[in-house]
């Protein structure tokens, strides 16, 4: 956020990657993909790409966490070592800790939490690789993966930035407008009551450019929300589709005697 | 049969009670991704966690050993307890039991008794909300799956079935696609084909005992 950069962000009216002021990069959303989570999502949005993973609700560890009148939201967010242009430092640090934090409060917001008391709800999001804006991209994931878990929630929130590059106000900061931009805003929001649930700002802006940004915000939230649904229902497409294209999928747990007493034995073969 | 839903989605102009929804200015809202019957107005959510409530009949492993009874396991985000006074047996860290949920405190924990223990067999775990699709309408399709594969079943409201018999992988297979095909219609059509059920052998046994006492009887 230096306010000044020798390179123009703006040529032409189109901005360095040839997007128009107020046009997202492209997005693709995945829910469902890894196989022991109990929600899940894959998200790329321009080269970003995101995997968000939640679990539960389940038991609380550490015990004192516990919450009796309802579930307690964990939220962790980390870009991995080699998701910059430079290798970083593996694990949590500043920063990660603050959007850990911001995005567990956002959740807290949404997520119907007095249903499941005494439980714990983990949300993971990893940063594969990044490229400007891993927050709202992370989050926009996880609303996703909390939905494909069947947690009950309120809505599916979204989240999108918007910033002031070369005096213009654009939305869906990438890299470098982020890094040479005069301001950087990610907002979250809940699509059907339009709350906002998450606004950070870094920079400076007027009043009329805060309004400005908001508006072209909102002007993106149904796009949005529409890929995140959709990945939805494809996966709902994907799961229940019948079982002669699948194979059975069904899990089988033994117990552990019987487990090694049928260790010795044939399994029997699948009769059709 | 139904839409697909959304969390957030609007269901109707009128509140109803339901877990899985949530009341806003007086209507209600999807809170997790499920069916949605506009002409029934019910909902059906696609996956949930088990949620106790009295009189359930579920199923699980002893996890646990302690001096006031036994920790189940019940694949929920809530342990059983099994208390030892009532008890005649003993159980082994491992076992699979039958057990009814006899008391839930307001700390959730899950108090159950008449435990039955299931020896042998598989367990297989499917999603709590599709149980009720399962056992069908007066259980026509838990007698379906017995009936087709000849296995001993026992189906838990938590989400756990289990299944003894020669067959069991055939019943297993019918139930993955009970599973998959739960929103649809015509489905008990299907399995009855699937498994090579006639409707006149199915009549038989729908005459015979209601449901709770067929389930025990298999012991």
């Amino acid at each position: 956020m230096g306010g000044h950069s020798d390179t123009p962000l703006i040529v032409n009216g189109k901005r360095i990657d040839g997007r128009e002021l107020d046009e997202l990069r492209p997005i693709t959303i995945e829910a469902g993909v890894l196989n022991r989570a109990n929600g899940s999502a894959y998200l790329t949005w321009g080269n970003n790409k995101v995997i968000a993973a939640v679990y539960g609700p389940r038991e609380v560890f550490p015990k004192h966490q516990t919450d009796p009148y309802k579930a307690v939201v964990r939220c962790r967010y980390l870009m991995a070592p080699f998701s910059t242009e430079d290798h970083g430092r593996s694990g949590p640090n500043r920063r990660s800790r603050e959007i850990s934090k911001v995005m567990r409060e956002a959740f807290e917001n949404v997520i119907i939490a007095e249903i499941y008391p005494k439980t714990a709800i983990d949300i993971y999001v990893d940063i594969i690789e990044a490229q400007g804006s891993t927050r709202v991209a992370g989050l926009t994931a996880a609303a996703v993966a909390l939905a494909n878990a069947g947690i009950p929630m309120r809505d599916i929130p979204i989240a999108v930035s918007v910033g002031k590059i070369d005096n213009k106000i654009a939305v869906d900061m990438m890299k470098e407008e982020d890094n040479f931009g005069q301001a950087d805003m990610p907002v979250a929001i809940n699509p059907t009551n339009k709350e906002i649930i998450l606004l950070q700002m870094d920079g400076k802006m007027t009043r009329e450019e805060f309004s400005h940004a908001l508006d072209l915000v909102y002007s993106k939230v149904e796009e949005i929300h529409n890929l995140q649904k959709e990945a939805l229902k494809q996966y709902f497409k994907k799961s229940s589709a019948s079982m002669e294209e699948n194979g059975s999928s069904v899990r089988v747990e033994k117990p552990i005697e019987q487990a090694t007493e049928n260790f010795t034995k044939e399994i029997p073969a699948e009769q059709q | 049969m139904g839409k697909l839903v959304a969390p957030g989605d609007l269901l109707l102009d009128r509140p109803i009670r339901n877990p899985y929804t949530y009341v806003r200015e007086g209507k209600t809202f999807a809170a997790v991704v499920g069916m949605f019957d506009e002409q029934q107005g019910k909902f059906m959510p696609i996956k949930a966690s088990y949620l106790p409530s009295l009189r359930d009949s579920v199923i699980g492993i002893i996890e646990d050993e302690k001096v006031i009874g036994y920790g189940v396991n019940l694949f929920s985000p809530y342990h059983g307890l099994l208390s030892s006074k009532m008890l005649r047996t003993t159980f082994n860290v491992g076992d699979i039991i039958l057990a009814e949920v006899s008391e839930i405190s307001e700390v959730k924990d899950i108090w159950l008794s008449r435990p039955i223990k299931l020896i042998g067999g598989d367990i297989i775990d499917v999603s709590p909300t599709k149980i009720s699709r399962i056992i069908g309408k007066h259980s026509s399709m838990l007698n379906i799956l017995r009936l087709g594969t000849g296995c001993d079943i026992v189906v838990g409201k938590n989400g756990l079935i289990w299944i003894k018999g020669d067959n069991s992988a055939k019943a297993i297979d019918a139930i993955s696609k009970i599973e998959k095909e739960a929103h649809t219609s015509g489905l008990t059509d299907r399995i009855m084909n699937y498994l090579g059920v006639s409707q006149e052998a199915l009549d038989k046994i729908q005459t015979m005992p209601p449901r709770e006492q067929t389930q025990r009887s298999v012991f």
